[in-house]
């Protein structure tokens, strides 16, 4: 769906970003040091970039002060307050800091291509289309009467679609993390999303670990 | 910019000023005064004294019947040279033209009285065998007109004298107080954290000498603190890069774990991920040796043994030689029995990283050299290699922790960063340096140097 430059030097880490994004349904261009990042930056004219502060030549911050207009999700191993301000300051859409789950970075990268509307506001499969900014969900055309609940649940398997999502992890990304609930209210939840789309075959039940959206 | 010390300063000296200018000027009015009424008095009394000598004479021609006229022809005489006279016969006033209200003093006395607003100097004197007392009087007024004349030009000059003065001490003052001004606001300067403002030093006045002790106070305290910040931002740095250094395999592992729990993928895919599980935990393996190797070497210090550099050399090129040899380099040992005091554990981790920078460096071709090299009491044992080498740069910072020359090739080779960091604390902890010499694109030579206990190729033991 977009096109998005990964900056990292560290090579593990680099590809399971990728994989990851990939997963989700993004192109992903590796890049592993500054001067790479930039004339990729220039040629590929990415949607995000996802940039790693410490790297060999030039650093995540100046490579920040080279850009302009494209979004930058800064991912760095430095917690100092300092850094995140400094990275804010200069622009970047976010910030997240190492180690991170995979749940959390498919949801800023999500977000800020929301925000910066570098994605499509539509997402389509089967008959059905899913229209995130007025969060109505259409089968065969007509519209589905989803709860507000039950949209963010789709909205969320979706954006991490192909990857397992635990339980735990959905009640706390839909939910918010203040809720006490039973994790079979998901259960309930994803119960009711299959019968009202009739999309059994897409939510699948991993063992063990939670539901994963398969396209 | 004025400042209490100087006001009191310059009140106090003006005052003071003030003071004896005044008593000064008082007590010269108060001579100068005195002197022309002793000289009006000697004067009149001279005048006088020749008047009753000119009468006697009369008196004695002319004989007592004529008295009355001698006085009347005296009396108007000097009448005309503005002086009155009085003469007194048995208690009898004769001539007189002094008027009633003028006392007579007692006989032979010289008196000055005020009399109707004015200042008369009165003489009496018994003559002519004490048959007639004469007095004489004059008006001496001219004396309290200078008075109050004398009184103007001195006020008015000491006033005048006191203006200039003010002025004057206010600006000699103000000259003298500018070094400390100018002192007080350099010391307020660094007060608020500017350590790098001087104070003026010119001069050799104790102020001066102040102002050059703050000087050297001031280059002694920021240096210090330019130390300690130096400290403060390299510890910073060294936990910034541990952070980084745990952080960073930690985000793998995690994230490959995740990725193999989650994601929908085929077998190879897998094991790739647990292969990166693997050798990020290693990762971390290392570090946290390395960190707690280091904080042994600092708790516990070194266990020093009598050792043979030759023994310990053959021992870990023996170990490293096959795996040096499968990255296309060939390693071999030269050292020489000689037995210094060292650490043997110790040592063996510093030559094994050593050697292992050496083979890194080589990029898979060419040859790293162990050995020893003799004078006369010192040993250094080495290791060279047909490597890279280093620029002098680079130099400067290898033994910093994390530091890499090349930071992506060094990671992919498995290096934790902090090797020579570690072998540095080795060699500082048995009392020598770590030391290196290169060139690039020839090589480099490593070298730490020993004390030599004896050696076996010259003494027997």
């Amino acid at each position: 769906m977009a096109k998005l430059l990964i900056v990292d030097d560290e090579l593990p880490i680099n590809r399971l970003v990728c994989k990851n994004l990939t997963l989700v349904g993004h192109e992903c261009i590796p890049a592993y040091d500054g001067v790479q990042a930039l004339s990729l930056i220039k040629s590929e004219q990415p949607d995000l970039i996802i940039l790693d502060v410490m790297l060999p030549g030039i650093s995540g911050f100046e490579i920040m002060k080279l850009l302009n207009s494209v979004p930058v999700i800064f991912v760095t191993a430095k917690t100092g307050l300092d850094d995140r301000i400094k990275g804010l300051a200069l622009g970047a859409d976010d910030y997240i800091v190492k180690p991170f789950e995979m749940a959390e970075l498919t949801a800023r990268v999500q977000a800020v291509l929301r925000r910066t509307k570098r994605d499509a506001d539509t997402f389509s499969f089967d008959d059905i289309t899913v229209d995130f900014s007025s969060r109505n969900v259409y089968k065969n055309g007509a519209l589905a009467v989803l709860t507000p609940k039950e949209f963010s649940l789709l909205e969320l398997l979706i954006n991490n679609r192909n990857l397992a999502l635990s339980r735990e992890k959905i009640l706390e990304k839909v939910w918010e993390y203040d809720y006490c609930g039973d994790t079979r209210t998901v259960d309930v939840h994803v119960q009711q999303l299959r019968h009202k789309l009739g999309i059994k075959d897409r939510i699948k039940t991993v063992f063990k670990v939670g539901y994963r959206f398969e396209i | 910019m004025r400042m209490k010390f100087f006001e009191r300063t310059y009140l106090i000296t003006f005052v003071l000023f003030l003071v004896f200018l005044n008593v000064a000027v008082f007590a010269l009015a108060m001579y100068t005064f005195h002197n022309s009424t002793e000289a009006a008095k000697s004067v009149c009394l001279t005048e006088f004294l020749s008047i009753t000598d000119a009468f006697e004479k009369d008196y004695e021609y002319t004989g007592a019947q004529s008295a009355g006229l001698l006085q009347a022809t005296y009396g108007k005489f000097y009448k005309g040279k503005n002086i009155s006279l009085k003469f007194i016969t048995d208690g009898n006033v004769g001539y007189s033209s002094i008027s009633e209200s003028i006392p007579v003093p007692a006989e032979n006395t010289l008196s000055m009285t005020r009399n109707d607003g004015k200042r008369y100097i009165v003489i009496s004197k018994d003559v002519c065998e004490g048959a007639v007392t004469m007095v004489y009087s004059k008006d001496v007024s001219y004396l309290d007109k200078e008075f109050t004349r004398l009184c103007i030009v001195f006020v008015s000059g000491s006033l005048a004298a006191s203006l200039v003065l003010g002025a004057v001490l206010y600006f000699i003052l103000r000259k003298l107080y500018l070094p400390i001004v100018k002192l007080r606001s350099a010391t307020g300067d660094i007060a608020n954290g500017n350590f790098y403002v001087r104070a003026e030093d010119k001069g050799d006045d104790e102020v001066s000498a102040l102002a050059r002790d703050f000087n050297i106070m001031a280059d002694k305290v920021s240096r210090q603190i330019a130390q300690l910040k130096d400290t403060a931002d390299r510890k910073q740095n060294m936990l910034d890069n541990l952070a980084h250094e745990m952080r960073t395999p930690l985000t793998a592992i995690h994230g490959y774990a995740e990725y193999i729990c989650s994601a929908k993928i085929p077998e190879e895919e897998r094991v790739d991920a647990a292969k990166y599980i693997m050798s990020e935990s290693m990762r971390l393996k290392d570090i946290s040796e390395i960190l707690l190797d280091s904080a042994f070497i600092r708790e516990n210090g070194i266990n020093p043994k009598d050792i043979s550099l030759r023994g310990l050399a053959y021992r870990t090129c023996n170990r490293l030689y096959k795996e040096a040899l499968g990255r296309g380099v060939l390693l071999s040992c030269i050292a020489e029995d000689v037995f210094v005091s060292a650490d043997e554990p110790l040592m063996d981790i510093l030559l094994s990283n050593l050697i292992e920078n050496a083979v890194k460096a080589c990029k898979g071709n060419g040859t790293v050299t162990v050995g020893t090299k003799l004078t006369e009491n010192t040993v250094k044992l080495y290791v060279k290699d047909t490597g890279i080498g280093m620029t002098q740069e680079q130099l400067l910072h290898i033994t910093e922790p994390f530091y890499r020359t090349d930071k992506s090739r060094s990671r992919a080779q498995g290096g934790t960063g902090l090797g020579l960091a570690l072998c540095k604390r080795i060699a500082e902890a048995h009392g020598t340096n770590l030391e290196f010499v290169s060139e690039e694109g020839k090589g480099t030579e490593a070298s730490v140097t020993f004390t030599t206990l004896y050696n076996n190729l010259t003494t027997d033991r």
